[in-house]
């Protein structure tokens, strides 16, 4: 790995690329700009790298408390690894595709907004992605989700609800999609349920460190840790350079090309300390809602899967009723997150599910920056949209889950965060509604590419890394194609 | 046989990558008070089983680091739902401390069974259960990891 720390010998040199972070925006971007020239490449990245064993001996993601780099008037944590691989190393490898239909929410049903890409258009980068990063999943769900490459990997063993509900409705219940190994590959352990997936003790989910380091040893690629991007500097409608701070040093280096992967919080505020602001720029921040509900089994144990979220179930996710309120999705859980059953003989009858519903994007809940430039979150909680999603999920519930032996649902409580800050320079085909353009580039900066959920259009209820991956490859694929003409 | 609970088990731990959260020996001494009421939870919805005081101290105590029992009038409460025929039934109704009892029945059962060698000895109440450590990688019991 080429890495520089000397901001003398930085300042001032010019770089064909110059990328900002090395999480799953701009590590996927990277990946696949190799494979074309890419020439001189810079990535700065603000915090350290901290290898498999550190975090496993700090029980941390990062020395950089995430918390410390951000503020909010509202008590809503945004979860975060700021650090090389960023997201990678913090994230529990939850890997389903977003559903065709989420890319077409105002054309189907009147809210939100349409994507300026389609499910099509991304289905190979999908398949690219999962590759990269071993996915294991259930071939089934082709039949929501089409595909065209198999998943590299074998899905999860199922647990018993998840094989029950499975039969009874085989076009709805999917074993979870994931990057945590399934079979041990490329260096990573095989998942053996220690449900613990932000700090792996197997090292068994995808990580940058433990599946992409590769791409960083490129000898086209300088990498600099401790380097937190300050500003761009911008004319008209391009950027010339990035000002970043190195062991208490501005240094700034000149560029042909810019592209931004801070996350969907810090992105948008490096623009607007450099006065590259926008009506939208920092607007809609988002994510989708969640709650931890459980049904009571009769008879039926559960917690027999091979990794902790075992079973996707999509029966409550698309129809008409978008107009009204959020699509839901129901992760099947095989971990006790509320306690074992206390009832004797009968500990394992138990059903621990999240139930997720989408969001609809709202303007007001935006980034913007204090007087020092440190990032604040304005945030006014989730809307209604989402709520009636919730509770008119939580009612249908009992006709969905009618395969298995119920005796009882009960909502436990709402979650604090999905951990999935989203869409602060949106994606879009109109520069009035959106910050950057279906190819990923800035409406009015024609030499910068952002990347990273940031750049989301709508909120999915799915998790969205796979997505981020997919969309950056997909990016750099439209740029190589683009020069070649 | 009543198998004592070593110093060495309770700081180093087990084999077989099972790592014991640090356990000093005044730690645990100072939870067996409030040990009483965990006992008479555990028994209750496990069912009988046979465990030398010092190993049950030492679930109660990796419990307790994460979510102490309550004290004060609460406890009394707890206490006293535990010790009257049909009071744990009297307080699953009311809203609070029902929700709250149930919350540390299901936390204790859980420490118990990942903690222990119930599962390993299959619940037969003849068998004497140890404090086996809290684990870390693999750790659920109930996972079927048979590769694909
Ligand atoms: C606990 C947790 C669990 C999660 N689980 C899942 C899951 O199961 N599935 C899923 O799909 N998603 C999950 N996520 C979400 C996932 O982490 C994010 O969606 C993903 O990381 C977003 O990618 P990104 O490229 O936008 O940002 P990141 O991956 O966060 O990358 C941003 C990068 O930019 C760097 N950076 C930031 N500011 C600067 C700056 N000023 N200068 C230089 N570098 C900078 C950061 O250090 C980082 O390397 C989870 C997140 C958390 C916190
Ligand atoms: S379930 Fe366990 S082994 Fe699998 S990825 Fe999560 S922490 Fe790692």
């Amino acid at each position: 790995m080429a890495l520089e720390t000397d901001p003398a010998r930085l300042a001032g040199e010019h770089f064909d690329v110059v990328i900002v972070g090395t999480g799953f925006g701009s590590a996927f971007f990277l990946h696949r700009l190799l494979r074309e020239n890419g020439g001189r490449i810079l990535v700065l990245e603000w915090g350290q790298r901290h290898d498999h064993q550190w975090q496993m001996e700090n029980e941390a993601n990062s020395a950089l408390p995430h918390q410390d780099t951000y503020r909010s008037q509202n008590p809503k944590p945004w979860n975060y690894t700021i650090g090389f691989g960023g997201g990678t190393n913090c994230w529990f490898a939850q890997t389903p595709r977003f559903h065709p239909s989420d890319f077409r929410l105002k054309s189907l049903y009147g809210v939100g907004a349409d994507w300026p890409i389609s499910y099509d258009d991304l289905e190979p980068y999908y398949g690219q992605a999962e590759s990269i990063m071993s996915v294991s999943g259930d071939p089934d769900m082709a039949a929501v989700m089409p595909r065209s490459t198999p998943f590299p990997q074998p899905a999860h063993h199922p647990t018993t609800p998840d094989r029950a509900m499975k039969a009874a409705r085989p076009s709805e219940h999917f074993i979870m999609p994931t990057a945590r190994a399934r079979v041990a590959a490329n260096g990573r352990g095989a998942c053996c349920a220690s449900l613990r997936c932000q700090l792996c003790p197997a090292d068994a989910k995808f990580t940058i460190n433990n599946g992409m380091t590769d791409i960083f040893d490129d000898p086209r690629v300088t990498l600099v840790l401790g380097a937190q991007v300050r500003t761009l500097e911008a004319d008209a409608s391009s950027v010339s350079s990035a000002v970043f701070d190195l062991d208490g040093k501005d240094v700034a280096v000149t560029g042909d090309l810019f592209v931004l992967g801070a996350n969907a919080i810090q992105s948008p505020a490096i623009l607007k300390r450099s006065a590259m602001d926008g009506p939208l720029v920092g607007r809609g921040l988002h994510e989708s809602y969640g709650t931890y509900v459980e049904a009571m089994l009769d008879g039926m144990d559960n917690f027999d899967g091979s990794t902790i979220t075992t079973g996707l179930n999509f029966g409550l996710y698309d129809g008409a009723f978008r107009s009204d309120y959020g699509a839901a999705l129901v992760y099947f859980e095989n971990r006790w997150t509320h306690g074992l059953r206390a009832e004797r003989g009968r500990h394992r009858q138990i059903l621990p599910m999240m139930i997720v519903t989408e969001e609809l994007v709202n303007d007001d809940d935006r980034v913007e920056i204090d007087e020092d430039g440190v990032a604040r979150v304005h945030y006014g909680g989730p809307s209604s949209y989402t709520k009636k999603g919730q509770s008119e999920a939580l009612a249908k519930l009992p006709k969905l889950l009618e395969p298995l032996p119920v005796e009882d649902i009960q909502f436990r409580r709402e979650r604090p965060t999905e951990s999935h800050l989203q869409g602060t320079l949106r994606m879009g085909a109109d520069p009035a509604s959106s910050v950057i353009d279906a190819d990923m580039i800035h409406h009015r900066y024609r030499n910068l590419v952002v990347v990273g959920s940031s750049t989301f259009t709508t909120c999915s209820c799915a998790n969205p890394s796979l997505t981020v991956a997919a969309l950056s490859m997909r990016a750099a694929d439209r740029l190589a194609s683009r020069s070649r003409a | 046989m009543k198998s004592e609970l070593s110093r060495r088990g309770l700081v180093v731990g087990a084999v077989g990558g099972v790592a014991v959260v640090g356990l000093g020996v005044s730690a645990v001494v100072a939870s067996v008070r409030s040990g009483d009421v965990a006992r008479a939870i555990l028994h209750r919805v496990v069912g009988p089983f046979r465990m030398a005081d010092t190993h049950l101290d030492a679930v109660i105590y990796v419990f307790e680091r994460r979510e102490p029992l309550p004290n004060g009038w609460k406890g009394a409460l707890l206490r006293l739902a535990e010790a009257i025929p049909g009071g744990v039934a009297a307080l699953a109704k009311a809203p609070g401390p029902g929700k709250r009892h149930e919350e540390i029945e299901r936390g204790l059962l859980t420490t118990f069974m990942m903690t222990t060698n119930y599962l390993e000895e299959g619940g037969v109440p003849a068998a004497e259960i140890v404090f086996t450590g809290v684990r870390d990688a693999c750790s659920s019991p109930f996972a079927v990891l048979t590769p694909p």
